[in-house]
Parts: C-alpha cells; sequence; structure tokens
C-alpha cells in the first residue's frame, strides 16, 4: 500500500480522502491488505469460485410489458430535474 | 403493558378483546418519549395503518399470529414516499417511489410499521447501529433490517437481542439497499426465539422481483426434537473468543446435551480466511452497487463543482463516510487489473473451499455452535478493519448463505448456531434448546 | 508499398421485444424523455434486475442463424463505468460465459464469396440518452433508451474493405430482421456499429496500431471513416510518422468528414468486469435450442434457393421477392392460395411494385392483405374480370383495403361471358358496320381491330377477350 495505489482507489471508486487523512487511511489500507494476503497466500488449487449462493438457474420473466405507475416520483428525488430529465453537467466537447 | 407476553396480547386483539389501538398505544408513547432510535417515525402514518388492520379485523380477515403488533425496519429497506437514507448523507432526501417485498409482506400480515431505524452507513459493519435497542427499550416489538456479514447479528447481541438471518434466499432482497448482493439478506431481530420465529415467517416467501429467491417455502419444523441430534462446536472460533464466548458456548452446549442431543467439537480449518474473503468480496460488490449514487438522480449532490468528473467526486467524496470510502476504494481496486486475479477470483475460490468444508461438517453433524465475539472485540472501533474483525466469527455463515442465529447471552457476547440450508426453523428449535429459559412462547 | 487494411466489426443490435431486458419497461420507441422508465432502469437503489426470457430466445436465434457453437452455461457480468447515461454506474452485459461462440457469417462482393468469423455474440442492455441543453450548457438525461436490450455480435478482425463491412451489416441486417430478433434500424439507432481499423505492408501478418470508431449509424459514414483513416493510417507510415499513431478511441465527424482523437478519458479505462451475483446463471438445454430452431422462419438465402430451384423463377425476380419480407410473404400466400409461382411473382413484380413506387414506398413499407392479392389474382384466373379491371380493382384494394370481390360485385364489374349474348353483340356491331366488314374481307386487317373494339365497347369493357376473338372469327370468315 502506497501513495500510488491510494490514488488508483480513488480514482476507480471516484472518492478522494482529504489532505489530513491521507497517512491515516494509508495505514488503515495497509493494516487492510496484510489481512487480505490471507488470500493471495491461501491454496485455492482445484477449487471453483463460488459466485452464486444458491444453485438456482433460469430465473426469467415473461416479455411483458407492466408500465411503472409513478414516474414522476422517480424524477421528484433529483437534484436537479428540466423537461422531464435529469440533469448533469455537460458532457459534449 | 409491553412486557405483557407479546403473542397473548396479539391473540387478545385477533380475539376482540383488546383493540389495536391500545395495544400500540404504549410502544407509541414510548418512541414519543425519545425518538433518536428513529430516523423516520411518522404517527399520523401510524394511526392510518391502525385503523386499516383494525378494520381487516372486524371484516373477519385471518391475518396472521403477529396481526396488530409493532414493528420497525431499518432506514436500509424502502418504504414508499418516506426518506431511506440509509444512515448515510450520500443518500439524504432520497424517497423510494415504491416499497420494499419485506414492508408489503408485513402489512399485508398486518403488523403496524411504525417507522425507521437507524443504522450505521448502509447497515455495513453494524458498528453504532442501534436499531436492536429499540426493542429493549420497548419501542417496537421487533425488528427488520439487513444483514451483510454479521452487521445486524452484531449489535443485536451487543444490544442483548435475538437476530436470525436466514437462508441467502428466503425472503426478498426487493426494496433492500444493497451493500454485497450475494449475502445481503433482510434478518429479523426480536427480544426472544418464539418472535424471531413469527417474524421470519411473515417476510419469508418467493418473490419474482428478486431472481436470487427461492422458490420453496421454509418447510416447517413440525415436532423437531434436538434430542439424537448432533451440535458441533466450531474450534477455530471457539479458540479465538473471550472467556464471556466460551462461557456462552458452553452453557448453550450443556442445554443441548441436558435436551438429549450430542455435542462434539469439530474443526474447520478453511474458516480462518472467512473474514478477508468476506472483506474482498463485499468490498467489491459494493463497489458495483454504490456507483450509482452519482449525485445526479437522487441523494447529495456538492453544491460546488467545475464539470462532470468534478461533481461525481465531490459529491461522492462528501456524501459518504470515510470507512464507506475506503471501501468502495478497497472493492474497486480488487476488481482491477493486477489484483483481480490475486485477490477477488482467489477469494471466490476460497468461498468455495469454505462452503464445501462446512457442508462436509454437515455430514458430521446438524448444527454449528460458535461463540459470537472473537476477544477483544472493540465496538468502538475506528478503523475498517477494527470493526470488520468484531464481525469476523459471522462471517462463514454470509459467505455460505447459510441461517445463522444469534442468542446473546453474558457480557456482550452470545453464541450463533449456524443450519442447513432452507431448515432455518429447525435452526430456531435448536436455538430453543439452547436458550430454553429466554425462549418465549 | 502497398497496404492492407485490417478492420474487425462490433455490431450491435437493439432487440423486438415489447419489455426491456431487466424490467417490464416497454421498450416502445419515442415518446416523451423518461415516460418508459421504472426505478430499476433509472438506476435506484432497491431495485433488481430480472431476465427477459425473450430476449434468450433472440439470442439462441441469433447464434443459429450464425452457425455459432452456443455456450449451454451463460451468465451476466457487471462492466463499471461512470457517465450520466449508465443509470446504475454499470451494465449488464456478458465478459465470461457469452450466449456463443465461434460464427461464422458469409458474405458476397465484387470480389466473390468470402467467410467472416464471428468470435462471439453476448447479451447486454443499452445505456440511456443524453442531449445537450444550449441555454443551460448542461446535458439532459433520458432513461427510456436504459436497459433496452441488446445483441453485441464482436467478429474476427476480417475485413479487408469498407465493401466488404457493408456487405456484412447488410446481410446481418437481412438475417436478423428476417428471423424477427431486431428490425435493425441503422438511423433510429437499432443497430450501431464500433470499427476497429489498423493499416499493414501487404503481406505482413503482424497487425498495425488500431483506431477505434464508435457508434456509427450509416452504412454510407462507415464507408466514408473506414476511407478516411485507411487513408490516414498510411499517410502517417509513408512520411516516416508511423510512431504518431496511436491505440485510441477516435469520434468520425460527419460533417467534416474527417475523425478526431476523443479525450484520453475515454481511453485506457478499467471496467472491472465481474459475475453479477443478482442474475443467477442461464442454462440452455438442447431442446430449448431445438424448439427455437424449429420456430426459426426460412432466412433470405434459403428463400432464394426455393423460389429459383423449386418454384421454378427467374433469379431476378426471386431476388427482388425474398429481399423484401413483405414481398415474398404475398408471394407464398398466393402459392398457397393456389396461384401458379410465375403469375404471382409477376403480379408482385409488377403490378404491386408499381403501385408502391408511385406511392413512394419501399417494397418493405408496402402494405397490402395478402388475402386480397390472392383472390384478386384468381378473379383473373378464373376469368371472372379481366388483366384491365383487375388492375383498377388492384389500385383499390391498395388505397382503400375493399374486397376483390365484393367490390367486383358491387361495380359489376365481372365479365359477360355468356356466349349468346356476346355472339348477339358481335352481329349487331358488323351489321352496323357493314362498310368495315367489307373493308376487313378486302384485305384491311386493321379494321379487326376497330371492329373489336366497338364490340368492347358495348360490352362496357367487361367481356371475355379471348371469347370475343373466337366468335369474331367465326363471323368474320
Amino acid at each position: 500500500m502506497n501513495n500510488e495505489v491510494l490514488a488508483k482507489m480513488e480514482d476507480l471508486a471516484l472518492v478522494s480522502f482529504d489532505e489530513a487523512e491521507r497517512e491515516s487511511v494509508l495505514t488503515e489500507m495497509a493494516e487492510v491488505m496484510a489481512c487480505l494476503d490471507a488470500i493471495k497466500a491461501a491454496d485455492a488449487e482445484g477449487a471453483e469460485p463460488m459466485i452464486y449462493v444458491q444453485a438456482l438457474e433460469n430465473v426469467f420473466r415473461e416479455d411483458e410489458v407492466h408500465e411503472f405507475p409513478r414516474i414522476d416520483d422517480i424524477l421528484e428525488n433529483a437534484p436537479d430535474e428540466m423537461e422531464h430529465q435529469f440533469v448533469a453537467p455537460p458532457t459534449f466537447d | 403493558m409491553t412486557n405483557q407476553n407479546p403473542l397473548a396480547l396479539a391473540q387478545a386483539i385477533r380475539a376482540g378483546t383488546c383493540t389495536v389501538a391500545e395495544a400500540i398505544a404504549p410502544y407509541i408513547e414510548k418512541i414519543e418519549q425519545d425518538g433518536s432510535l428513529f430516523s423516520s417515525f411518522d404517527r399520523e402514518a401510524a394511526a392510518a395503518q391502525i385503523d386499516a388492520v383494525q378494520a381487516r379485523l372486524r371484516a373477519g380477515e385471518a391475518l396472521s399470529p403477529l396481526a396488530g403488533m409493532p414493528v420497525a425496519v431499518t432506514e436500509t429497506i424502502c418504504t414508499q414516499g418516506e426518506e431511506t437514507a440509509a444512515g448515510s448523507k450520500m443518500l439524504a432526501g432520497f424517497k423510494p417511489p415504491f416499497e420494499a417485498m419485506a414492508v408489503t409482506k408485513l402489512k399485508e400480515a398486518g403488523m403496524i410499521v411504525l417507522g425507521k431505524l437507524k443504522t450505521d452507513e448502509f447497515g455495513c459493519d453494524g458498528l453504532g447501529c442501534t436499531a436492536p435497542l429499540a426493542i429493549k427499550k420497548g419501542q417496537v416489538l421487533l425488528g427488520f433490517g439487513c444483514d451483510t456479514g454479521g452487521s445486524l447479528r452484531a449489535p443485536a447481541v451487543q444490544n442483548g437481542v435475538y437476530c436470525v438471518k436466514p437462508t441467502y434466499g428466503a425472503v426478498s432482497r426487493a426494496g433492500l439497499i444493497a451493500y454485497a448482493s450475494s449475502m445481503d439478506q433482510v434478518s429479523v431481530f426480536a427480544p426472544d426465539l418464539a418472535l424471531c420465529e413469527a417474524g421470519l415467517m411473515a417476510v419469508a416467501g418467493h418473490d419474482p422481483a428478486d431472481s436470487t429467491s427461492l422458490e420453496t417455502p421454509l418447510p416447517p419444523a413440525g415436532g423437531f426434537s434436538v434430542s439424537g441430534r448432533k451440535v458441533g462446536i466450531l474450534k477455530e472460533a471457539l479458540e479465538e473468543t473471550d472467556e464471556a464466548g466460551k462461557a456462552a458456548v458452553k452453557a448453550a452446549a450443556d442445554a443441548f446435551a441436558a435436551a438429549g442431543a450430542q455435542v462434539m467439537e469439530l474443526s474447520i480449518p478453511q474458516v480462518k480466511n472467512a473474514l478477508a474473503a468476506y472483506l474482498i468480496i463485499a468490498t467489491a460488490e459494493a463497489s458495483g452497487n454504490m456507483a450509482r449514487f452519482d449525485g445526479i438522480k437522487y441523494g447529495y449532490q456538492t453544491p460546488h463543482y467545475e464539470n462532470l468528473f468534478d461533481l461525481y467526486l465531490k459529491s461522492r467524496s462528501e456524501g459518504f463516510g470515510r470507512k464507506m470510502k475506503e471501501r468502495l476504494g478497497l472493492g474497486s481496486l480488487m476488481l482491477s487489473e493486477g489484483y483481480y486475479d490475486d485477490y477477488y477470483d482467489k477469494a471466490m475460490r476460497v468461498r468455495g473451499q469454505i462452503a464445501a468444508a462446512v457442508k462436509a461438517a454437515f455430514d458430521q453433524v446438524d448444527c454449528l455452535l460458535t461463540p459470537v465475539f472473537p476477544a477483544n472485540a472493540d465496538f468502538d472501533a475506528a478503523t475498517l478493519l477494527g470493526a470488520e474483525k468484531n464481525n469476523r466469527l459471522l462471517t462463514a455463515a454470509s459467505l455460505t448463505g447459510r441461517p445463522s442465529l444469534v442468542i446473546p447471552a453474558e457480557a456482550q457476547n452470545g453464541v450463533q448456531l449456524i443450519g442447513r440450508y432452507m431448515e432455518d426453523l429447525t435452526l430456531l428449535a435448536f436455538g430453543r434448546a439452547a436458550a430454553p429459559e429466554r425462549s418465549g412462547v | 508499398m502497398e497496404y492492407e487494411v485490417v478492420i474487425g466489426l462490433e455490431v450491435h443490435t437493439e432487440l423486438a421485444t415489447k419489455t426491456k431486458i431487466f424490467c417490464s419497461c416497454s421498450t416502445q420507441f419515442g415518446g416523451g424523455a423518461n415516460t418508459h422508465i421504472c426505478p430499476g432502469c433509472a438506476g435506484m437503489p432497491g431495485t433488481l434486475p430480472v431476465v427477459n426470457k425473450k430476449v434468450i430466445e433472440f439470442g439462441i436465434a441469433a447464434a443459429l442463424v450464425t452457425n455459432s457453437k452456443i455456450n449451454q452455461y451463460t451468465t451476466f457480468d457487471k462492466k463499471n463505468y461512470f457517465y450520466p447515461d449508465l443509470a446504475c454506474s454499470y451494465q449488464i452485459t456478458q465478459l465470461f460465459h457469452p450466449i456463443c461462440v465461434d460464427g461464422s457469417v458469409e458474405i458476397e462482393t465484387s470480389q466473390g464469396k468470402k467467410t467472416i468469423g464471428l468470435k462471439q455474440i453476448h447479451m447486454e442492455e443499452d445505456a440511456g440518452k443524453l442531449k445537450h441543453d444550449p441555454f443551460t450548457d448542461s446535458s439532459l438525461v433520458d432513461y427510456n433508451r436504459s436497459s433496452m436490450p441488446l445483441l453485441e455480435i464482436v467478429s474476427k478482425p476480417d475485413f479487408r474493405s469498407a465493401e466488404e463491412v457493408v456487405a456484412y451489416l447488410e446481410k446481418l441486417r437481412s438475417m436478423l430482421k428476417a428471423i424477427g430478433v431486431s428490425d435493425c434500424k441503422m438511423q433510429e439507432g437499432s443497430m450501431r456499429a464500433d470499427i476497429n481499423l489498423s493499416v499493414r505492408p501487404l503481406g505482413s501478418t503482424k497487425l498495425g496500431v488500431r483506431a477505434e470508431m464508435k457508434n456509427m449509424n450509416s452504412l454510407k459514414s462507415i464507408t466514408r471513416a473506414i476511407e478516411y483513416e485507411t487513408a490516414r493510417h498510411i499517410d502517417l507510415i509513408e512520411s516516416g510518422n508511423a510512431h504518431k499513431l496511436k491505440q485510441e478511441t477516435r469520434r468520425w465527424d460527419d460533417e467534416k468528414g474527417k475523425t478526431y482523437a476523443m479525450r484520453s478519458k475515454e481511453n485506457a479505462q478499467d471496467y472491472r468486469y465481474f459475475p453479477n451475483p443478482d442474475l443467477p446463471p442461464i442454462v440452455i438445454s438442447d431442446e430449448w435450442i431445438e424448439r427455437v430452431r424449429q420456430s426459426l422462419p426460412e432466412l433470405p438465402e434459403a428463400k432464394f434457393a426455393r423460389y429459383t430451384q423449386v418454384l421454378g423463377l427467374s433469379e431476378g425476380d426471386s431476388r427482388l421477392l425474398t429481399g423484401s419480407k413483405v414481398l415474398s410473404d404475398l408471394c407464398d400466400h398466393c402459392i398457397q392460395a393456389g396461384i401458379a409461382p410465375q403469375t404471382a411473382a409477376n403480379w408482385i413484380t409488377g403490378e404491386v411494385m408499381n403501385l408502391a413506387k408511385n406511392d413512394g414506398k419501399l417494397a418493405d413499407d408496402l402494405v397490402l392483405r395478402k388475402e386480397s392479392l390472392a383472390k384478386l389474382i384468381g378473379l383473373v384466373e378464373k376469368n371472372v374480370i379481366n388483366r384491365n379491371t383487375a388492375k383498377k380493382v388492384l389500385a383499390e384494394v391498395y388505397h382503400k383495403d375493399v374486397d376483390p370481390e365484393e367490390y367486383v360485385n358491387a361495380n359489376g364489374l365481372a365479365m359477360v361471358s355468356d356466349k349468346g349474348a356476346i355472339e348477339q353483340m358481335v352481329k349487331d356491331v358488323l351489321a352496323a358496320n357493314e362498310k368495315v366488314v367489307a373493308d376487313y374481307k378486302s384485305g384491311k386487317t386493321q379494321a379487326r381491330g376497330f371492329l373489336f373494339g366497338q364490340i368492347m365497347k358495348q360490352a362496357k369493357g367487361k367481356a371475355d377477350t379471348k371469347l370475343i376473338n373466337e366468335l369474331l372469327n367465326e363471323q368474320l370468315s
């Protein structure tokens, strides 16, 4: 764990830590990474990854339209709304 | 009145010798005296629910054994039109236009959902989660929240309350604000096992809106008796706990033996890796689930920004707490190039190993017994690892999706019972044998 | 030096399902912004995806027509990146176990036939749409398109020219349309292509530096972009500036006819794919594949072979008819109704197409009740009306959707085929035109045409021409 890895974490997750807390975050993350080394070191030869907890398969929905009745309540949550749309800073260059 | 046997009270309501309003009044009074455990409580909405349930009873509708009883859900569970901020500034003001399936089921069963209980941010580790206190204070009869890696079971035991995390898929996750999708489960906390069971029965069941929801209903325990059954004390967990934990395990083991069960010690070395695997998988899944909090569609938006990515970065950095940011950073890293194979994929394989080892253990026993907290649990831990370490004996059940019941004992510790898939009700029967003096009716 | 361009294609086609891939919102095109959304496709927390079964069936169908190997264990993954059109900040797609791999599509160009290899086809959700608002300088986000079902068809780098690319896209479009999987309308964005292009000296086996052009949605701009980008690469290599070529995403500006490098943010992204635990795996049984195979309609190629070899139609007619599902449906129905294939083909390629052309419509857009066409041709075949009348009735059928039989009856258009009545008319006309008859008999053969016309006039145009000719010949001899 170093500044570079921390910067990568911030970049990927789109979060940033205050300058003042960086030092302690680094220490904490180093502790966490040390704990995770158990996984890196574990012998998982031949073990299948367990992605799904239950043995479910083929869970489907029929192709039938059910429109959501309260669309305005979705948009009501937006910090900024214009013409029934969400508003973001410009994305076009 | 709240100390009266609640199931008897519920029966009086159904028999018409007591009204719902009368039964609920003392609970509401206590919330109004001190509402600090609640993120939202709306007296009028409660009154409307009370009237509706009373009307259904009068109309002769057959409601559940808990009809008319006061319950609450944590603020990680969506209720329509009510703020559901999951304990985070990031989701401040978020009003879902829909209701969680668990809430719908509670209302269908005729329970009165009095309000929402506060949790730690997104209910991640349960540190500082005060929701179970509402039971102790007599403000609600039972509560529902999300347990991912012990995040509800831990604060329950800490506060002297029972909690059952059901088999993964037994209760719908629809309307639950997701932290780690493969482990999140709506869980029940209550003052005794009978209420745990009634609460679980009320929310369990198939939901087509959740693709991981199990179709078959939980089979009833019937006339189950622990006599002749085998209980395995998990050696690795016992080694890690303190005197209180050991004492709690011993008391439970003695009770099992007294009830005719055969108690043995059993080793599953693979569980040593449970915490590390849990941390990787939970944070990785969370990094995906929580990427949608971008300050544009709902929740918190930073007041000052220069461009799109600045808005994202500032909204998320100001909206999430420090531990949450560490989790999201860590989870993103675990999935990134150069880390995926060594950490995320490996953790999934280790999880597979743990599941296989636990399954093998269940060839020998019918129930696993562990203490709840390890030695030196630090309920004031400020760091991510410190907080997660407290719950490390609870993560194996989460990783494998097995039902886990925690029973509080002395000195803020207790025991955990882990059962077979879908046999949640049998597990509760094991619980009654382990804690016969406090199991309710 | 001679160069060759090496191109690989990622084609996105929007599927013709009624609902989105993971929620029950309608996929209807058009309508106001955010009118087909729900908490799920708008990215709200607390929502969960549930797979639309039809999407899997369309995926199987696409696999079958592209000779792909179906992965009978297929799963969904999350691809993570932040952008306002991506409601959840991840796209549910398939990386680890796509629905099928190793397919092929045969194309035909001026150079002959060629097989294009497919790396894989996978199912995924679309993103919403962003619109720039110039007054507030902001982006407005519409999630109607969010979570629409897509198939991404990833080719191998097998193309060597824009012509091959266009032939491939047209082939894909005709196949997917024929099996009802997608309407593949490029102008509406229901079919879009990402182009990966590099240039290398002819004969070299090492690939050059790759440029990617995303979201191209017209065959014309695809051709222009490929030609422009190929020339740009060759220019840089020839002028000793090959080192300036970068692996990057470039944007095609259709107005200026140039490509531009996108900002570096769009390049070098780490998408952190991982399996989506919210969606259990999908297991596709042999029986399921067989059921889909049985339900597949005939592909254009097979149809062409049937038209030429079984029905005995010319290659020209067959190409025209099988090039449009509307026309071939009309033709097949007429044949089923007992009309000779050549007769049906003649009517459709002739009169029906004429009506459509005059109406400003392409074959695929014309609307004509196939039962009505078959009835109408039947009336001619059974000598109830003659060909001229039939043309007029067809126009009525086409424009006003009348029933041909009822229309013929209501307007008294049925031919006079009472031999006695026509014989009387012939006699009357000959008697009234003795001079013309004399002219004819003295060798003025054109006089016969006048007599025929007079008889037809008496019959108000509704007489059986064959019968008139027979009787006229009889009387004049």
